[in-house]
């Protein structure tokens, strides 16, 4: 009993080291006429300095922005999101931009991204995935 | 409080004197290690629903509490539990595994007095609280906020 209280801790935070790697700033441009908008997109999460870890994917008519926000800056998530909703709005206002601070969206773009840069994804499987992973965002009720 | 007697004040400081004191520090340190240790689990689990099942961090806390219930519902069966909680105490309690462990152990504390008087009537004898003034409580404050959102105070 008493050594579990030792041990059990220690494998979890070890093994969380293993699973939360790094990304950094990654971009998908699936459909070339947002190459633009998406620069522009990464340059302000570059800014931002709650934010680390950002992927930007931009579909056919949509683009999905997912983020990881540091850990003492959880706190204020919501505004976080909220913030990045309202400059997306204003910078591009007859643009469709999903953004999601939700870790599973996070893990499902960076799979799509990997799958992307390995080049074993055509553009229709690409667009695909990317419809489904914001279906998946907005049925979060 | 009453105002104390002469012959009961006198009892009290006996009992004083004897009483062995309660290391309150000491458990809680044990409580809160322990519950983080569950605590640690049940995000281990929630991370399990995230990668593996298609739940988004919103809602994969209901499986993962459902899961966690049932771990602690096996571990009271097996006596494992109950150690635990007494080392623990409330760190074993507070979380929502002692909601499993509350009706387990009623259930099998009940059993000799058969299925339908004893294991049915009594399963829910602590966790029966639990669920009243939980759903009670949602209701209030769902009422609350319909009431606030109505008249446009929050959105």
């Amino acid at each position: 009993m008493k050594k579990w209280i030792y041990t059990f801790p220690l494998m979890m935070l070890l093994g969380g080291c293993a699973m939360f790697e790094k990304v950094g700033p990654s971009e998908l441009i699936i459909h070339d006429t947002h190459e633009e908008k998406v620069h522009i997109i990464n340059e302000k999460l570059q800014k931002s300095e709650e934010l680390y870890d950002t992927i930007i994917i931009a579909g056919e008519d949509k683009i999905l922005v997912s983020y990881k926000v540091h850990h003492m800056n959880r706190f204020h998530m919501k505004k976080i999101e909220k913030k990045i909703k309202k400059w997306t709005e204003e910078e591009f206002p007859d643009q469709e931009v999903d953004v999601s601070s939700d870790y599973k969206i996070f893990l499902e773009s960076y799979n799509l991204f990997q799958s992307w840069e390995d080049g074993s994804l055509s553009i229709e499987e690409a667009q695909k995935k990317l419809d489904k992973i914001i279906t998946l965002k907005n049925d979060l009720t | 409080m009453a105002k104390q007697t002469a012959s009961e004040k006198s009892y009290q400081s006996l009992v004083n004197a004897h009483d062995r004191k309660r290391p309150v520090l000491i458990n809680c340190i044990k409580a809160f290690l322990v519950g983080g240790c569950i605590c640690i689990i049940g995000q281990a689990v929630t991370v399990f629903y995230i990668t593996f099942f298609s739940f988004t961090e919103q809602t994969a806390g209901n499986p993962s509490v459902a899961t966690m219930i049932f771990f602690a519902m096996f571990l009271t069966g097996f006596g494992v539990y109950d150690r635990l909680g007494q080392f623990a105490g409330a760190g074993s309690a507070v979380p929502v595994t002692g909601f499993g462990n509350a009706v387990i152990s009623a259930a099998i504390e009940h059993k000799t007095e058969g299925f339908v008087l004893g294991v049915g009537g009594n399963m829910f004898k602590l966790a029966g609280s639990v669920i009243i003034f939980g759903v009670f409580a949602a209701f209030v404050l769902a009422t609350i906020k319909t009431l606030l959102s109505y008249f446009g105070v929050v959105n």
